[in-house]
């Protein structure tokens, strides 16, 4: 059997407030480690800050709790390091869409070897309930009460453009099919994006569980061709009553480290460094 | 009589590759036993400025550029228009008068009128190649070895085949034969090779790059900006031969965050910059204290704020990068003074990184950074890498804690991939396991924990270099690039007034030296000498060593101090 306690962190049980998508998205996020017989110490989680952020807490593999927007960045530092670990970044929408928008599709256009999951809850809920860049348009909250004039960042198309080799929706209410997802998402070779729909009970009132559950649709794996990338970008912009869940996209092609030549030998975290010779360097300026 | 020193100073518009000359002509220089130090100025353009490079040549130790020039090359009639009066009354002006619709006008000089530009249409070369012509003529005026310089034009064009430095080693020739010609006498009695031990031809950042890769560096990135560019230029050649990753990322703000991901995974790691690149990186420089990541920062001076000016120099970043980043936490910053203060102190700090776990800032500047020094090879015999508290594989206790309470405020660490060593690094204040923790005592002693470390790291430092006269009771100060001016003005006045004065060297600016500083300081009348405008180092003096300067030096026009210009200025304060 699969055994997801291991990934439990003893003597803890996270914050969230009661009936936060988080939960389900937790969950399954170690029922997928739990597929894959993943060793906690193989792993390394990146988290940005956030509720979403504030998973790493309560799971047991190696983590950098880093900063808003950074989780990114700091993540394709991990694996460029040490190809030999499994990179995750758990961060949210105001993370990831907002503040790191620009760091996640250069990381989508290197494809580097990370699985980004967003936390997608369409708030920012630790400073009690501001739009954030998925929020829709028009949608009021207590700091825009005319509503959100803009339009709201659509991250599919936008990573699927950028070159990303794996992308995906996922939502927290459909536990079994969103850790299913997540699995695929990490076994892919490449940069993975996977946008998990998640309910913030306590400041979004526009997207609530039953809004999800009234609009999200399961695609159909037989039917959709996730190898089609003009298919997959059409499905990605399907906005509004129906949102598809599943993988949308997936290509295999080469990643950053194996196309970039100082990373195709020994981990660089783990290259012998005591004793280097600089003399042919000094030579050359003789 | 032969000469033993000499000011060569070339000038161009930008795109006539003055940058290329001014390595070949120190290196012919330095080939030739010579000390060198080369400095370039330019406006930020790609074509159309006005470029030049200066080249001070001596028999005896030098270590920063004088004026005036002796000899004055300029391959256009703005350089005729802009640096005439740096020439020495006696100097020589070459030029080529068909080329040029400024007349030379100075009396006290003497004009060599070189057809460059009709030598290159014999040749049948292109027009670009009257630079090698005009430093084949000035070896000749100067009466030094054509082979020499030859020699460093095959080094430098050896990579691009046979031909190419065929024709520019034939483009040097005619103009070195035209002046034997028509300028037979060579200046002031000719400058022959001396004797004197093998030495490079290096700037700052060539010597950065060396420390790191001997540190074992394995990954650096790095978003491109004067004066730190030529980083990013030196290990673009050399990443692959050393299995290094260099990553050109989308801003600093990423770069810092990549080299902290690649840190916490084990990589030595480095980040390279100036003042604006250094603003962006400030929050991940915290995250790196804050999770206690080694990480080595080089903010390669320019002067401010904001874009200020891209291509000059400065020292008034170093209160900033004291400071960069919201609470407290403890870094290491040094300044070294010249390339091999670059390449020991850059391997020191990857060294120094470990051992404290926070990040180490070497702080240069555009003038150390891209000018040419004549450097002896790097003894590497004593170095050693030595990754402090890092924990391998098989060696985790069982009950590990990575942010465990010490005396020194280091404690053992663990990369992902190690069994039994699963932490979490977390920019939220944390208790020893790594968890968050609000609990006001736990916090009080994680703060404790991280500045501790200044205290350890006091404790193994020296962080000064005293130079000159140690008894002296006139002190000059100084920190960085400046050290050169500063030792060379010291020469001047103890060769032309018998003023034998003493040079308190600030390396490290934190750990501040307190009682070091004190100890020199005290009592003596004190020379405050920096390129900045408010005398930052003479504030860190006054906080920590409640001295004040007697007198204070300062020049913050975008360029690095002469050591004729310092001489001068001290002389009179003394």
């Amino acid at each position: 059997m699969e055994d997801v306690h291991r990934y439990d962190v003893p003597g803890t049980w996270p914050t969230w407030c009661p009936g936060c998508g988080n939960f389900g998205i937790w969950n399954a996020m170690k029922s997928a480690y739990a597929s894959i017989d993943l060793a906690p110490h193989k792993t390394a989680i990146v988290c940005g800050i956030g509720c979403s952020g504030n998973l790493s807490y309560w799971i047991n593999t190696y983590v950098l709790h880093s900063l808003h927007g950074r989780s990114v960045p700091v993540a394709q530092g991990v694996k460029l390091a040490n190809r030999d670990l499994t990179v995750i970044v758990h961060a949210g929408d105001g993370d990831t869409y907002g503040e790191g928008l620009g760091h996640l599709l250069h990381a989508a256009r290197r494809n580097i070897d990370i699985t980004v999951f967003v936390h997608d809850n369409q708030v920012y809920g630790l400073t009690t309930g501001q739009p954030s860049p998925t929020s829709f348009k028009g949608t009021k909250w207590k700091v825009d009460p005319e509503g959100v004039v803009a339009s709201p960042v659509t991250p599919l198309p936008l990573a699927l453009l950028a070159g990303a080799t794996f992308v995906g929706r996922g939502f927290s209410g459909e536990n079994k099919h969103l850790s299913d997802l997540m699995t695929k998402a990490i076994q892919h070779k490449g940069f993975s994006l996977v946008d998990i729909g998640q309910p913030c009970v306590t400041f979004n009132h526009v997207n609530t569980w039953k809004w999800w559950n009234e609009h999200v649709y399961t695609l159909d794996e037989t039917e959709h061709d996730r190898s089609n990338f003009e298919l997959a970008l059409k499905k990605a912009q399907e906005a509004g009553d129906k949102l598809p869940i599943g993988v949308l996209y997936e290509a295999d092609k080469p990643t950053f480290d194996e196309e970039y030549s100082s990373l195709n030998a020994e981990p660089l975290s783990h290259a012998p460094i005591d004793d280097i010779d600089v003399d042919k360097l000094m030579a050359r300026h003789l | 009589m032969s000469n033993s020193e000499l000011n060569w100073k070339i000038g161009g518009e930008a795109g006539y590759g003055i940058m290329t000359v001014g390595e070949i002509f120190s290196k012919a220089f330095i080939k030739g036993g010579y000390y060198v130090v080369a400095h370039t100025e330019y406006p930020s353009l790609i074509r159309g400025g006005h470029n030049t490079f200066q080249v001070r040549i001596a028999a005896q130790q030098i270590r920063a550029p004088t004026q005036p020039v002796d000899v004055l090359v300029a391959l256009n009639a703005e350089t005729i228009t802009l640096d005439l009066d740096d020439l020495v009354p006696g100097g020589l002006l070459l030029y080529d008068a068909a080329n040029s619709d400024v007349a030379p006008a100075r009396e006290d000089i003497t004009l060599c009128d070189v057809p460059l530009a009709q030598l290159m249409a014999d040749l049948h070369l292109p027009k670009v190649a009257i630079n090698m012509a005009a430093m084949g003529a000035s070896v000749g005026l100067i009466g030094y070895e054509l082979s020499l310089l030859n020699a460093a034009i095959e080094d430098a064009f050896g990579g691009k085949g046979e031909k190419i430095v065929e024709q520019n080693v034939g483009a040097a020739k005619a103009g070195y034969e035209y002046v034997a010609r028509a300028y037979p006498e060579p200046y002031k009695g000719g400058l022959p090779p001396v004797e004197g031990p093998p030495r490079m031809t290096l700037t700052g950042n060539d010597a950065i790059c060396m420390g790191a890769l001997k540190a074992g560096m394995k990954f650096i990135a790095i978003y491109p900006m004067t004066p730190t560019h030529t980083i990013m230029t030196y290990m673009a050649a050399h990443a692959r031969e050393y299995g290094v990753a260099m990553i050109q990322p989308e801003d600093e703000i990423a770069g810092i965050n990549l080299a902290v991901g690649a840190s916490f995974a084990g990589a030595r790691s480095m980040v390279a910059t100036s003042g604006g690149g250094f603003s962006l990186m400030v929050e991940g420089l915290g995250l790196a204290g804050a999770t206690e990541n080694p990480l080595v920062v080089v903010e390669g001076q320019r002067p401010g704020p904001s874009t200020g000016l891209a291509t000059r120099t400065a020292q008034g970043d170093l209160r900033f990068c004291l400071h960069a980043s919201q609470g407290d936490f403890f870094r290491v910053v040094l300044a070294p003074g010249d390339p091999e203060e670059c390449f020991y102190e850059t391997f020191r700090a990857f060294n120094l990184a470990d051992a404290l776990q926070t990040p180490v800032l070497v702080l240069t500047d555009k003038h150390l950074a891209t000018s040419f020094f004549a450097t002896e090879p790097f003894n590497t015999d004593g170095l050693r890498v030595d990754r402090g508290l890092l924990l391998e594989e098989g060696k985790v206790p069982p009950d590990f804690k990575r942010y465990e309470t010490t005396p020194t405020g280091v404690s053992a660490r663990t990369v992902p991939g190690t069994e039994g060593g699963v932490f979490n690094a977390n920019s939220d204040e944390h208790d020893e396991s790594g968890y968050f923790s609000e609990d006001a005592p736990v916090v009080a002693t994680s703060v404790d924990k991280r500045c501790r470390k200044y205290f350890t790291a006091a404790a193994s430092l020296d962080g000064i270099k005293l130079h000159g006269n140690l008894s002296s009771s006139t002190v000059l100060v100084g920190w960085g690039s400046a050290k050169g001016a500063i030792l060379d003005a010291m020469d001047f006045l103890r060769a032309k007034d018998g003023f034998d004065l003493g040079f308190l060297q600030v390396l490290f600016m934190s750990p501040f030296p307190s009682q070091p500083v004190k100890e020199r300081l005290e009592g003596n009348q004190v020379i405050l000498i920096e390129n900045n405008r408010g005398a930052q180092l003479g504030s860190l003096i006054k906080e920590h060593a409640q001295i004040r300067p007697n007198h204070t030096i300062l020049r913050y026009d975008g360029r690095a101090f002469n050591a004729d210009e310092l001489y001068n200025r001290i002389k009179e304060v003394l």
